[in-house]
């Protein structure tokens, strides 16, 4: 079963959250491990920042 | 903060985070899910009722993904949505580089204008598309100048699909897509020259949709009966008041 799960699935990192000053919403970058493929994900601005802070200093966080 | 209290509490219950998964996405929402691994009786010869119980629980991507990193835990997306909504490259398009740099905002317009394309089966970018980007982006001063005049996203996705439809196709994965028409950049620029701006935003995309002749964006506006020349005034207004 677990096998079977993990065919459907594909693991990802989070690359890092893009940010506009002006804008009450953010993106979140999540990276396939294994290819060169993003998925960005519209989340809000508490929740990006939830994340944003444990990304700092501990991975690779990248704000633009 | 609220996820460190949510991961206190899966630990006072014996159970840890095992996975998170973006497994879903439906009209314009994600959803995900987390996977609770509860500690076997060799762990915790206390409760060895627990022993290899999972349990899953629906919760927002943003929410897995907060949990996730705290936990340590791997973070995993559907094959599926990862196919349907990811792209291979996330750069701007050639149409959008060399003279004025886009806005990240204007970026935003574009990865939302991209799933937007995949709702109404696009494999080129039109304006009528970016119209409906910038409608599901709506904090731009653009998208506040079109709320005024009563233009949201959802009648506006109705007057797509009722002009223009429904297609088959999808847009390229290796790139964010570039507007069909190639004289659309140039509108955009001149709209940004005439301003004194040196980069794109949504504005600027805006008022080259008003300008592009017979442009789909145009018959989305006539066809929520907006009248374009008060559009136009509006926001010059509203960027000249905002100065």
């Amino acid at each position: 079963m677990e096998s079977e799960l993990d065919a459907a699935l594909e693991e990802v990192t989070v690359e890092g959250i893009r940010m506009n000053l002006l804008a009450p919403t953010r993106v979140v970058l999540l990276k396939a491990v294994k290819r060169e493929r993003y998925l960005p994900v519209i989340i809000g601005v508490p929740e990006a920042d939830a994340i944003a802070i444990k990304l700092q200093g501990t991975r690779r966080f990248r704000a633009r | 903060m609220t996820h460190d209290l949510l991961l206190a509490g899966f630990a006072q219950l014996d159970a840890s985070v095992e996975r998170v998964v973006v497994s879903d996405f439906q009209g314009d929402t994600f959803y995900g899910r987390i996977h609770l691994r509860h500690v076997g009786p060799s762990e915790k010869p206390e409760r060895p009722e627990r022993d290899g119980l999972n349990t899953v629980l629906d919760a927002r991507p943003s929410d897995c993904i907060a949990l996730a990193v705290r936990a340590g835990a791997p973070v995993y997306v559907a094959a599926a949505v990862m196919e349907r909504c990811g792209t291979d490259m996330l750069t701007t398009p050639a149409s959008l580089q060399g003279g004025f740099p886009p806005t990240e905002r204007a970026q935003t317009v574009l990865v939302l204008t991209r799933q937007e394309m995949v709702r109404f089966g696009r494999d080129e970018l039109t304006s009528d598309l970016l119209l409906l980007g910038i409608l599901a982006e709506g904090k731009s001063r653009a998208a506040r100048v079109l709320a005024g005049a009563g233009v949201h996203a959802a009648p506006g996705r109705v007057a797509v699909a009722v002009l223009a439809g429904f297609g088959d196709k999808r847009p390229p994965d290796d790139r964010l897509p570039e507007p069909a028409n190639p004289a659309f950049r140039a509108l955009a620029e001149d709209a940004a020259r005439e301003l004194g701006d040196r980069f794109i935003g949504t504005e600027h995309l805006l008022l080259a949709m008003l300008a592009e002749d017979e442009g789909p964006a145009r018959r989305v506006l006539d066809h929520l009966k907006v009248d374009t020349t008060s559009l136009r005034q509006h926001l010059l207004n509203a960027l000249r008041t905002e100065e």
